[in-house]
């Protein structure tokens, strides 16, 4: 009985997640709130009146509603390459609103000039060939593409702006429990603020807590009394966590219908589907960056980063939107095909009797409603479009896209060079070792534990020697210790306030790793300056320009805190709360970490800083990961959908931790996971302290080869790689794509989650089965591929073919040109002047086409026009390779192999005239030339007879 | 730029020996033609070193990075060649001390000085590995010497052994046979007893009447044959009254006295205070009797060593957790035998007093002595049994330790080697356990075997130590290398709860092939 107990508890124990740790919709005020609204009944209309052009790209108008009279005004502005964005807020506001508006790209967004026609039911935009229908009552907006309805707001009549109100003194609630105050608050929210009588008056400049003016939302016009106002959500508790809310609530609520549409996709980050799921029978999707301990796989639970934006998919057409809100938001989903549901609205205007269609319904808790809508028509456009607003990714440097080996934790500085040799010994490539929080004195980041780590100059220059770089951890939270310099630079700074405050304006304390910690209020840009300079190299005593960065926690987690994060009732920078921010910290730390590394350097190195919370924006500032997964099969299958999603939603620079970070992955299951991760854009290693160590040459001699030979695959790859990810720098094209990404009429690639391609030429269909004998491959059409070791030529469709454990299913797409580099040394660096081999694999036609983008892997100077951007052509027995139109000059390398997939027979290759040395492999069909005598980054060309 | 340099370097030696060519190779690249090593391909031979992988096996390529399988040959004159990785040739690393492999030629020729040191340090090992041996050559003979005593000890043992169980057998049988009669006799003689008793005790009822009687006749002061309320209480203050006082008062408050219940209540009396009085006395003389028995015991029994495992449980206890006491591995344990003697007697003593104040007659008595000898000869044949038995256990398992090929690491059982660094103190006790500051950090498990599934007696694994909070148990890889003294060289832990230590031993010391120098110098 007792062994029974004993396994029953440990069961328990390994049960993942506790999810209790963390809100349903119904303990979430206004999820329930606005979840809870009736379609269909919203009340809210245009007034006719008020529409009317702002300027050339702009159209603005009123919106009021049947019952109540608050006013909100709504902006419709049209952005360059038809993206439309809508913003709505009260009228009057009593505060502002937030607006995440660093998540905005460098570039200034640029205006399309529009149209508007009225008339006596509606109102119409006009821009290029699209336009946005505006039907006043009931409030509805129709975004046409052509003469396409494509989607549709408030179709469902779920728009509604929570109005802000000042909080009334204290009604008599002695004696009520909060709970019971809770529950009524709850159903009365969303009803009573639609029945006022009247708006509130005026309040001018900022609120600074419960002041005197409380008492004007008692006028009488209101026509709500004040125990109804005092009944609504001016606060609420969970668990045993208690949030005063004291601006009560705000929150936004909108729907929108994607018509002629069958999948939806991103709303990173989930442990879920590529293709998003109904939300009918579950929550919402949750976007509210946690730490969450051991995340389950296939829910929508909220995990470490945010970015609210789906890409809406069809064969005929994609269409994306972004909510841009930085507070916690639910999204709920649904697939239809019947008209009934949307009901008269929708029926009237669509012609077939089934058209796909998903609704959408967003839900925030305060800040701005906030929408962009990027009509495509290919996903392609879709990436342009977002790219125009929010900005392309960055260039990392060379080192960032090679392998990482970390663990938490390397013991020592002779642990580090002891690993670091180990590759040199069994002749693995590795750029970078990290260190994890066990380096630091005390979690006191910033600093060495002196023991470990005497000499950490030392080691790093060790490192360096071969071209290696390192990594340490830094987090958010200060350890509050008096007699650290650090923290107590923090707390007396004088010119700005470095801490996140609490409700009542003291510093917040909670607890993490050090014990009680302060969080530094990255918000603010006075607080971000002073981080940055604290990457100094004197004031980051022991650090190197070969040392980079890792900001971990930046959810932020805080181990005591609601839902372990922040309470939302701590305050920021501009006296925002922390409900309007939460999501966006993350990224204004990561920013300021990356900034930190660009004043260290005078802005002459390119920064590497990996972050787990992210939002939109932080695509340009580094790459994230997928946090703490677990070393099983099923979170290796997961990591595909979750990078995909990443990068349908904008982010290419993504990675999950190779062999899961929790548990001791199978042999097996190490090496798949080492085959999966060299074809993902962010490839590290990383595992949990209590596991046993993993390092490549600890599974026997058979397994070490494996894993070097996967990791020699992505060294080959880096030139091809390294330009996707100067392509991602230009518009934001996804690095890790889903099948359908390139081939959106193929709607059989819709679920497919379990290949991807490495860029617009490679697709991998890794093995993720344990002892896997038989493996199913799509390549979806119409271009033959090849085998990238086999050189195989294969028509599209589904192929079966035998895997053994050293298998990489990899696959050259015909057409297409890549760059490789067949030598790999000890780190990438050390690759730089080695020269290339370019596969060319020839399509159905007997053309290819690609590119190869070159420059010095770490610096800014391509900005100074140091690179080169070619464009390599195969047509009519000729190779071309052109300069861009945009290219400067770097000098590159020679090619010494150029090898040409897809011969039937002997070609005989001459340049200028002069015969090249080519051989012909029957069996490969192919033919190899040697040294041909040419520099990558030069203009020549090659004739073939 | 670089890989101009190259190629006009590569084609300009072809004559001569290749770059990066093993000189004991060079007919390899005489003549015209190049053959690649595995015999697949030929070509001319400026094909070699031309900066392209040619060859399948990269043989062409000996002194370029152009085949990822290739191999370089430094040749580092005054110290000695050796193979680089191709991956290694011209990457800006100087790997070979004569530079060889970088044409950059920003590399210096450290050879001699590299030459020198390796060969010194190499002169340190085998100095320390034959100094090492020669310790070792002690260790196998003492080894070898205590396996064969062990041998012969199991044979004494359990030649012993067997003689002792058939000895315990046969008392065994003679016991059991001799018991059921004595018990018989001995059921009877209780009942006769009991009989007795009763007996005894109604005579000596009557016995207490007269003496009642008499007392009434004391209380009774005026004689007049009525016991009045006064004459009680008078009596009852008296010193000698054998009614305690109160129960006079109790009589007396309760009106009218029966002189049936004053008789009654007197004999109550006098019969309990002679109870009490054969309590006392007995109850004395087995205190008496224990006295005189205790010394004698500790005469016979040698007092115990402090029992060293004992001790250290509570240390291996140290996570908080109960650890459950481990069999006593010691062998010689005998004086716990004696410990339990003790007890059994005790629990004896207990029971003596009864079988005293028994007497049976004649027959039966002889049929207890009978059994009860037939008893103390069988307990002394199981503790005789028992004390072989154990130590014929011992031996066994002791002898089922793998203490190397030649005995060689006997020694170190039963020894302990501490390293201090500066957080912790690790200690190891060879094929015993392993801990870190106390805590049992694995208990002796095995010899590791090789890649080669071959035992090359230098890994030891100690499993099973204490278990980590929400973790594994903790576990000990021990690599053992040769040393001119037994020590822990290094301790660590690569990973939470596995630790690593480098332990330096005599016994791992073979044998060193060139040892003119050494002799020279020993």
């Amino acid at each position: 009985m007792s062994w029974w107990f004993l396994l029953s508890f440990l069961l328990l124990l390994s049960d993942a997640v506790n999810r209790n740790n963390f809100k349903t919709c119904d303990q979430s005020g206004f999820c329930k709130r606005l979840r809870g609204m009736e379609p269909n009944k919203s009340g809210y209309y245009a007034d006719p009146g008020t529409v009317a052009q702002l300027n050339s790209s702009s159209v603005s108008f009123t919106v009021k509603h049947e019952v109540d009279k608050y006013e909100h005004s709504v902006v419709l502005r049209v952005l360059k390459d038809n993206t439309v964005r809508l913003t709505a807020q009260e009228r009057e506001p009593v505060r502002p609103r937030y607006s995440p508006v660093d998540s905005f790209g460098d570039a200034p967004l640029q205006d399309q000039s529009c149209t508007l026609s009225k008339s006596a039911q509606t109102a119409t935009l006009s821009f290029s060939s699209n336009k946005v229908v505006l039907t006043y009552n009931p409030l509805r907006l129709d975004v046409y593409a052509g003469e396409e309805l494509v989607a549709s707001v408030n179709a469902r009549g779920l728009f509604h702006v929570e109005t802000q109100l000042l909080k009334p003194s204290l009604i008599s609630r002695v004696g009520q429990k909060l709970s019971d105050l809770g529950s009524q608050a709850l159903s009365l929210g969303s009803k009573f603020i639609k029945s006022f009588k009247s708006k509130p008056s005026k309040v001018g400049g900022e609120e600074e807590g419960d002041k005197p003016e409380e008492e004007k939302n008692e006028d009488d016009d209101l026509g709500i009394s004040a125990e109804e106002i005092a009944k609504m959500d001016w606060e609420e508790s969970f668990n045993s966590h208690h949030d005063s809310n004291p601006r009560g609530p705000r929150a936004i609520s909108l729907d929108v219908t994607f018509v002629g549409f069958d999948k939806l996709y991103g709303l990173p980050e989930h442990a879920d589907t590529l293709a998003l799921k109904g939300t009918g029978n579950t929550d919402p999707y949750r976007l509210y960056n946690l730490d969450v301990f051991e995340y389950e796989l296939d829910n929508p639970m909220a995990l470490y980063g945010a970015i609210p934006y789906v890409h809406a998919l069809s064969a005929k057409r994609s269409v994306g939107m972004m909510w841009l809100n930085a507070a916690e938001t639910w999204v709920d989903i649904n697939y239809s095909n019947e008209k009934s549901i949307v009901g008269r609205v929708l029926s009237s205007i669509l012609s077939s009797d089934e058209v796909n269609r998903v609704d959408t319904h967003f839900m925030s808790e305060s800040g701005l409603l906030d929408l962009f809508l990027f009509l495509g028509p290919t996903p392609k456009d879709v990436t342009k479009q977002y790219s125009n607003v929010f900005g392309p990714s960055y260039l990392p440097p060379m080192f960032a896209i090679s392998y990482h080996q970390c663990r938490w934790n390397y013991n020592d500085q002779n642990d580090v060079l002891g690993v670091d040799s180990n590759f040199d010994k069994y002749d693995i490539p590795m750029d970078v070792i990290w260190l994890d929080i066990e380096h630091t004195n005390g979690k006191r980041y910033f600093s060495w534990d002196g023991r470990k780590f005497p000499d950490s100059k030392a080691m790093l220059s060790a490192l360096a020697d071969k071209g290696r770089n390192m990594v340490t951890i830094i987090d958010p939270h200060i350890k509050v210790d008096k007699s650290w310099d650090l923290y107590s630079a923090g707390r007396d700074h004088v010119s700005c306030g470095i801490y996140v405050k609490n409700k009542d304006g003291g510093n917040f304390e909670g607890h993490c790793w050090p014990g009680t910690s302060s969080w530094v209020d990255y918000t603010s840009p006075c607080a971000r300056q002073w981080w940055a300079e604290q990457f100094a190299y004197d004031k980051y005593q022991g650090s190197s320009p070969t040392l980079f960065t890792w900001n971990d926690m930046n959810e932020p987690s805080v181990f005591n805190g609601p839902e372990v994060s922040m309470p939302k009732d701590n305050l920021h920078a501009e006296n925002w709360e922390h409900r309007d921010v939460h999501n966006i910290y993350g990224y204004y730390m990561h920013r300021a970490t990356r900034d930190g590394q660009l004043y260290r350097s005078q802005n002459t190195a390119r920064p590497f800083v990996l972050s787990r919370a992210f939002f939109v924006g932080s695509h340009r500032v580094g790459p994230i990961w997928t946090g703490d997964n677990h070393a099983s099969w099923e979170h290796l299958r997961m990591s595909i959908p979750m990078l995909l999603s990443l990068n349908v939603a904008g982010y290419p620079f993504v990675g999950a931790d190779v062999g899961g970070f929790f548990g001791n992955p199978p042999t097996e299951l190490l090496v798949r996971w080492y085959q999966v991760g060299v074809l993902q854009p962010f490839l590290r290693a990383h595992a949990h302290i209590d596991t046993r160590r993993r390092e490549p040459w600890l599974f026997g001699e058979e397994n070490t080869a494996l894993i070097r030979d996967a990791l020699i695959l992505r060294y080959q790859l880096l030139p091809y790689i390294y330009t996707q990810f100067y392509k991602a720098s230009i518009d934001n094209s996804p690095i890790m794509r889903p099948l359908w990404y390139d081939h959106p009429e193929d709607t059989s690639l819709y679920t497919n989650q379990v290949e991807f391609q490495l860029g617009d030429s490679l697709l991998s269909s890794p093995v993720l089965e344990s002892n896997e004998k038989s493996h199913v491959i799509v390549l979806p059409g119409p271009q033959v591929w090849y085998d990238y070791h086999s050189y195989t030529k294969y028509s599209a469709g589904t192929i079966h073919i035998p895997v053994k454990l050293s298998s990489i299913p990899l696959y050259i797409k015909g057409g297409s040109i890549i760059a490789t580099k067949m030598r790999v040394r000890r780190s990438s660096q050390l690759m730089e002047s080695d020269p290339y081999t370019l596969i060319v694999a020839l399509s159905t036609q007997g053309e290819a086409k690609g590119e190869a983008y070159i420059d010095d892997g770490k610096s800014f100077e391509y900005k100074n026009n140091k690179f080169s951007h070619q464009l390599l052509d195969f047509a009519s027995n000729k190779l071309s390779c052109r300069r861009a139109a945009n290219s400067g000059q770097y000098d590159s390398p020679a090619v010494e192999r150029i090898i040409i997939l897809g011969l039937d027979s002997p070609l005989s290759a001459s340049l200028n005239g002069s015969p090249l040395v080519s051989t012909f492999d029957k069996t490969k069909k192919s033919v190899t030339i040697k040294k041909p005598n040419v520099v990558l980054s030069e203009e020549w060309s090659i004739d073939f007879l | 730029m670089l890989l101009v340099c190259i190629a006009v370097l590569a084609f300009v030696p072809v004559s001569s020996l290749p770059r990066g060519a093993n000189p004991k190779q060079a007919n390899l690249y005489k003549g015209s033609q190049f053959q690649c090593a595995d015999g697949s391909q030929s070509f001319p031979m400026e094909y070699v070193n031309d900066d392209y992988c040619d060859c399948q096996d990269g043989s062409d390529e000996p002194g370029t990075s152009a085949c990822p399988n290739g191999s370089f040959f430094c040749i580092n004159k005054q110290f000695k060649g050796q193979y680089i990785s191709s991956s290694r040739v011209d990457d800006g690393i100087c790997d070979c001390c004569d530079g060889s492999d970088e044409v950059s030629g920003h590399c210096v020729n450290n050879c001699k000085e590299l030459g020198a040191h390796i060969a010194e340090e190499a002169k340190k090992i085998r100095r320390e590995q034959a100094i090492g041996f020669q310790t070792r050559l002690g260790y196998v003979a003492d080894g070898k010497a205590a396996k064969a005593r062990r041998d012969q000890d199991i044979a004494v043992f359990a030649a012993e052994h067997e003689k002792l169980k058939q000895e315990l057998d046969e008392r065994k049988a003679y016991k059991e046979q001799v018991e059921g009669p004595a018990k018989e006799a001995k059921e009877a003689a209780k009942v006769e007893q009991e009989k007795i008793e009763a007996e005894k005790k109604a005579a000596e009822k009557e016995k207490t009447k007269a003496a009642a009687e008499l007392e009434l006749g004391r209380i009774d002061k005026d004689t007049d044959g009525v016991i009045s309320p006064d004459e009680l209480l008078e009596y009852g203050k008296s010193e000698d009254a054998i009614l305690p006082y109160d129960d006079v008062t109790f009589l007396v408050e309760g009106g009218e006295i029966e002189t049936a219940t004053l008789v009654d209540m007197i004999q109550t009396q006098l019969l309990s205070r002679k109870t009490e009085k054969e309590r006392v006395e007995a109850e004395e003389k087995k205190k008496e009797e224990k006295r005189a028995k205790k010394p004698k015991l500790r005469d016979i029994v040698p007092t115990p060593p402090a029992p060293v495992e004992d001790d250290e449980e509570d240390l291996w206890g140290e996570d908080g957790k109960k650890i459950e006491k481990q069999p006593v591995d010691d062998f010689d344990d005998d004086f716990y035998e004696d410990m339990d003697d003790e007890e059994d007697e005790e629990e004896d003593d207990s029971v003596a007093p009864v079988r005293n104040t028994v007497s049976y007659d004649p027959e039966t008595q002889k049929l207890i002595d009978v059994f009860e000898e037939a008893e103390t000869l069988y307990n002394e044949a199981k503790n005789r049994h028992d004390g072989v038995k154990r130590q014929l256990d011992d031996v066994k398992k002791l002898n089922n330790i793998d203490f190397g090929a030649e005995e060689e690491f006997f020694v170190l059982k039963g020894q302990c080697f501490e390293k201090r660094d500066e957080q912790y103190t690790y200690k190891l006790c060879p094929f015993d356990r392993s801990d870190q500051d106390g805590t049992n950090i694995g208990r002796w498990d095995s010899w590791e075997l090789g890649a080669d599934g071959v035992n090359h007696y230098n890994v030891m694994m100690y499993n099973k130590g204490n278990s980590c909070w929400q973790g594994p148990q903790r576990s000990t890889r021990v690599e053992v290398i040769c040393g001119q003294e037994n020590q822990i060289i290094s301790a660590s832990e690569p990973a939470k709860c596995e630790y690593a230590y480098v332990f330096a031993t005599p016994a791992a010391c073979t044998k060193v092939q060139d040892e003119t120098e050494i002799h020279d110098e020993l």
